[in-house]
């Protein structure tokens, strides 16, 4: 580990051409080498992201909320058949076609979701103890309020103040109201990475605070930053699916999550239970998509300990 | 005629995990007699830990024994394992019986173990105080009580922890306990405290203190001084060295690196090599004729020996690194840093040879084939 | 803080110390208990404080006014009207005054008043909303409290138990809970509901439960509602806490400490009551942020399962626009929140003996 990242301050102090995208590259490098296999799980996921998309995307799959009628009858509670995977609505919506939207956006929801709690808890994780002094008091003292700052109650109460919600806003609510406990993890790593002695060398080499931070500090916490960003997306997943439960997501109707689909079949649940198809099956992808979060989880745990590793 | 304490016969271990198989100890002979301080040196990763573990009797999880025979005062500690298959399952469970047995009656009593992480070997939600009261009871059968009861305690009549008997006073106990830790220089507070209020060398002399607690025959130390600075490493090495005067044990196998340190303290040396022995000699040869070129390598790679007997170990001196233990070599191990090999050296491993008839030496090396 | 050297005081220790040891542990431990609390105090004040403060700015920064619901009226009232109301209503909330006047208002009623303003929903029109509220507040904690020692316990229990030897029917169990973990609760809640209520019969159908009063047929009727919100709850939360304690029984079954007191003799018992304990310790700092969670879980399942907490209340505040309820049960909330962590504080204070006399994190 060490040998890596003192070759990276080594070509750093050699001042190559452009440091950014030297370390860019390195990272990268890193990235492939150290955590292969959560890599190969992302970008599953990001491919499985893509499938969905194009599957939208083709000529009659486009609108989830497309009212299924054939000029002479509505196709209204159908059964699953191989037509309607799993059957239609009351409303004579195709179910697997909600569904498939819902997966989709679910899924975006998600990364975005995890990209702005990440990108916070990065900031206020890694250059409060790095840069030190006031700086490390306050983003300390932030973090530790933030900590005890109920979530959700904040972030029902913020959206249910605002007359229309768009799910980007939606998403930035969630977003700013879910890196504490993420920037909390990633200090106390990089608290522990301080008192290594290659961080203290480098220091001693004169190497700017940003470029120990780029270029020691961030591909040490890597690990801690992949697992936090895949936590994120899915309590991104979750918190959304659980505001839009309460009707309070994205109000203009048009973005279909997997919260929404749930939402939008509550009454089926109470009118027709035995339309077991229809409410089960978001909460089966639901829970899928957090058992593919499991194994990419319990998939550092690994990285993190390889005793635990080599017990298991 | 010397009293064999401990006899090591053809001994192999490995390690078994999901990252395969690692021949740690692989067919290690040697025989301990009452009263020696014997070296086990070789370099980092050569498997000097894991012949430890397997001289216990109660190796840890993933150390397996395969064959072989440790005979702990003429007790043997492994049962052979059988050819057939089949008979397996039976054999393990009969071992894992004495495995226990072990545990309760050799360890402690017999042999002293003091691990090398003993930094952490103590239970860090516990006072000492309360782990060995832990200890007690566990080899024991009861916690010593509290208070005086009507029934006449019995008394403690030397200051042997060995006699602790069930219906001793637990202060009374504790207060033996602050005896025997007094030898080690331990202050008598310590026992109050946590561990993470424990200094390095503390944690290390508590550990040796409760490894002794039963004077064992033997006492197997690894690595006790590596974790520490210079001076508290003087300070143990004259702990040890004072145990041996109290008689609290008498043979010591002292495992190290530290080539300087062993010279200082032991009488008999045991140079280890990618699992296996490939020297077996006086301390005082090893150094001034080291017979195998392994041995050669190593103590010439030392710089100087300061005269407090520290040095600079510098084993890189050597180039090259040693194989991997995952699939070992047939042939001789160091054929790939040895500047003397020959052919055979690659096709076979070496027997042990005696080569100065009437020294109780061993090397296995092709070197001194006749 | 390294959560594997976190300690707990130990009975014994205390018992068997030598007197005037004893004396001056309690000395030290009293004080520093004390500093403890006061430390905490202060801290949660400062959070509590904050917390109000962004709830009394939110409304006011985000955009359109507070009472945005009006405009559902516009339909019904004519514009003027619906002018009229809204200027009414905001006199009524004081929110035409300068912001920093209404700020000192609603410190002013809320520190020295414990007044949360009134309702504007229709039957309860002109109530104040705190005496709305607090019968509620029993609701939320009879489901919250119970909920999180058994999960706490349990889980941990659980996956301690199934990383100390991982056999195949405590890998099931364990991956039972998972799933059920996994599972996002709101949806899960109907899931039991199908199966309890419509097949079983174990629990009154899908209604709302009554409202708390002195009469046993009430208290038992509120009783046969309570189980399948608390079951909800514990099983969907325990496979969290098996998830880490697990890993660390992994970790900590080959300790230096577990392999050295092998040596020594240990039973295989005593064995794994230390591994047990040191790898449930760490688990303690993670009870405030399941707190947390647990009330903000609650919020959500109370509105599915009609229990009358304090978080259907506030969700039917949204719906009907009721500002001052809004304000009071998210206030009231934050309040629960807040002393709920002071609380495990405390306690985890009372079991560390590092953090009550060193009083670092
Ligand atoms: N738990 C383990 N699992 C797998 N292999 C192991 C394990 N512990 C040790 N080994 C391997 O067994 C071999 C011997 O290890 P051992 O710990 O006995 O070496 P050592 O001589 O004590 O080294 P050191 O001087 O560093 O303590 C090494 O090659 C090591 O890679
Ligand atoms: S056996 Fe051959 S290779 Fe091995 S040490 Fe002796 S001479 Fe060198
Ligand atoms: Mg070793």
């Amino acid at each position: 580990m060490a040998t890596e990242t003192t070759l990276i301050s080594k070509s750093l102090e050699k001042g190559e051409k452009s440091p950014i995208i030297n370390i860019l590259s390195k990272l990268w490098g890193t990235i492939k080498r150290r955590y292969k296999k959560q890599f190969i799980l992302i970008m599953g996921l990001l491919v499985f992201v893509l499938i969905l998309e194009i599957l939208t995307a083709l000529p009659g799959m486009t609108d989830p909320k497309y009212i299924l009628f054939d000029g002479v009858k509505y196709h209204s509670e159908y059964p699953p058949s191989w037509k309607y995977w799993l059957g239609t609505n009351s409303t004579s919506q195709d179910v697997a076609l909600l569904i498939l939207h819902g997966t989709k956006n679910s899924l975006y929801f998600g990364i975005g979701c995890a990209l702005i709690s990440t990108a916070v808890a990065l900031v206020v994780g890694i250059f409060g103890p790095f840069i030190g002094g006031v700086w490390d008091t306050a983003s300390s003292f932030i973090t530790n309020i933030a900590m005890v700052f109920p979530q959700i109650p904040f972030i029902l109460f913020i959206s249910s103040l605002m007359a229309t919600r768009s799910w980007v806003t939606v998403m930035l609510i969630i977003g700013l109201f879910s890196w504490p406990w993420a920037a909390r993890a990633i200090r106390s790593q990089v608290l522990t990475l301080r008192e290594r002695n290659f961080i203290k060398v480098s220091k001693m080499s004169a190497l700017g605070n940003m470029k120990i931070a780029f270029s020691e500090i961030i591909p040490n916490v890597l690990s801690y930053v992949i697992l936090v960003f895949s936590i994120s997306f899915g309590i991104g997943i979750i918190t959304e699916a659980g505001i839009s439960m309460l009707g309070l997501g994205d109000s203009s109707g048009n973005f279909v999550t997997l919260g929404y689909v749930l939402w939008y079949h509550q009454t089926e649940y109470i009118l027709n239970q035995n339309f077991y198809h229809i409410w089960l099956s978001p909460g089966i992808v639901l829970t899928l998509i957090f058992l593919i979060f499991y194994v990419i989880q319990s998939s550092f745990i690994m990285t993190f300990n390889p005793r635990t590793r080599e017990n298991m | 005629m010397t009293e064999v304490v401990l006899k090591v016969e053809d001994l192999k271990g490995v390690y078994r995990g999901s990252f395969g198989t690692v021949y740690a100890v692989d067919g290690v002979s040697f025989n301990v007699n009452k009263g020696d301080i014997i070296a086990i040196a070789g370099e980092s990763g050569c498997g000097k830990s894991s012949l430890a573990e397997l001289l216990t009797g109660s190796p840890m999880p993933m150390l397996h024994y395969e064959s072989g025979q440790v005979t702990v005062n003429e007790t043997p500690l492994y049962l052979p394992k059988p050819e057939d298959k089949s008979k397996l399952g039976n054999w393990e469970k009969e071992q894992e019986e004495l495995t226990n047995e072990t545990r309760k009656e050799i360890l402690c009593k017999i042999i002293g173990y003091v691990p090398q992480s003993s930094q952490d070997s103590l239970n860090p939600v516990k006072k000492i105080r309360s782990f060995l009261l832990d200890v007690m009871k566990q080899r024991i059968g009861t916690k010593p009580r509290k208070r005086i009861s009507k029934r006449k305690d019995e008394v403690i009549e030397d200051g042997l922890v060995e006699d602790i008997k069930p219906g001793n006073l637990r202060s009374e106990v504790l207060n033996r306990v602050k005896d025997h830790f007094g030898k080690l220089g331990l202050d008598e507070d310590v026992i109050n405290r946590y561990p993470h209020e424990l200094s390095g060398g503390m944690k290390q002399r508590a550990v040796i203190g409760i490894s002794t607690l039963w004077n064992p025959l033997i006492l197997i130390a690894d690595e006790p001084t590596s974790a520490l600075d210079v001076t508290t490493q003087k300070l143990l090495i004259e702990t040890f060295m004072h145990l041996r005067e109290l008689g609290i044990v008498e043979t010591i196998l002292y495992i190290s690196h530290d080539i300087p340190t062993l010279a200082q303290i032991c009488n008999k040396c045991i140079i280890m090599y990618a699992g296996k022995l490939v020297e077996y000699n006086d301390m005082q040869n090893i150094i001034n004729s080291p017979l195998h070129p392994y041995t050669e390598g190593l103590v010439h790679s030392i710089a100087s020996f300061n005269p407090d007997g520290s040095a600079e170990t510098d084993l890189t001196a050597i180039p090259g690194r040693p194989p991997n233990l995952r699939n070992p070599p047939i042939g001789c191990g160091f054929y790939d840093r040895c500047t003397k090999r020959m052919d055979i050296c690659k096709e076979e491993f070496p027997p042990f040879y005696t080569p100065n008839e009437g020294e109780e030496s061993k090397v296995a090396c092709w070197l001194y084939k006749k | 803080m390294n959560s594997l050297e976190m300690n707990v005081i130990e009975e014994e220790d205390l018992k068997t110390s030598f007197l005037d040891e004893k004396t001056r542990a309690q000395k030290i431990v009293g004080n520093s208990f004390l500093r403890l609390i006061l430390r905490k105090l202060v801290f949660y004040f400062l959070v509590f404080f904050i917390a109000i403060t962004l709830a009394f700015l939110i409304p006011r920064l985000v955009p359109g006014s507070p009472l945005y619901y009006i405009r559902d009226l516009s339909g019904s009232i004519n514009p003027v009207d619906a002018a009229i109301i809204i200027a009414e209503l905001e006199a009524l909330f004081g929110l035409d005054l300068p912001l920093w006047n209404q700020y000192l208002i609603f410190l002013e009623q809320f520190f020295l008043h414990g007044n949360l303003g009134v309702s504007i929903n229709l039957p309860t029109i002109a109530e104040p909303v705190f005496d709305l509220i607090a019968p509620r507040i029993p609701f939320t904690l009879m489901i919250v409290i119970p909920a999180l020692i058994i999960t706490f316990f349990v889980g941990n229990w659980v996956g301690a138990w199934v990383g100390y030897k991982e056999t195949k029917p405590r890998k099931v169990v364990y991956y039972t809970f998972l799933i059920m973990g996994a599972a996002p609760f709101y949806w899960f809640a109907y899931v039991l509901t199908d199966i309890f209520v419509q097949y079983l019969h174990f629990f009154p159908p899908f209604t709302s439960t009554p409202e708390f009063s002195f009469d046993l047929a009430v208290i038992l009727e509120i009783m046969k509602h309570y189980w399948l919100p608390l079951i909800l709850m514990v099983l969907v939360n325990i496979g969290g806490w098996s998830t880490g304690a697990r890993s660390m029984m992994i970790y900590e079954r080959g300790s230096g400490y577990i392999l050295y007191s092998q040596k020594l003799g240990f039973k295989e018992s005593k064995l794994r009551k230390y591994a047990y304990r040191n790898s449930i310790l760490p688990q303690f700092t993670g009870l405030n942020l399941n707190f947390n969670n647990m009330i903000g879980q609650t919020i959500i399942l109370e509105f599915v399962l009609f229990w009358p907490g304090l978080g259907s209340l506030m969700i039917s505040a949204f719906t009907q626009g009721d500002y001052a309820m809004i304000m009071g049960t998210f206030i009231i909330i934050i309040l629960v929140i807040v002393i709920g962590n002071f609380l495990i504080d405390l306690s985890y204070g009372l079991l560390d003996p590092r953090i009550r006399i060193g009083g670092s994190e």
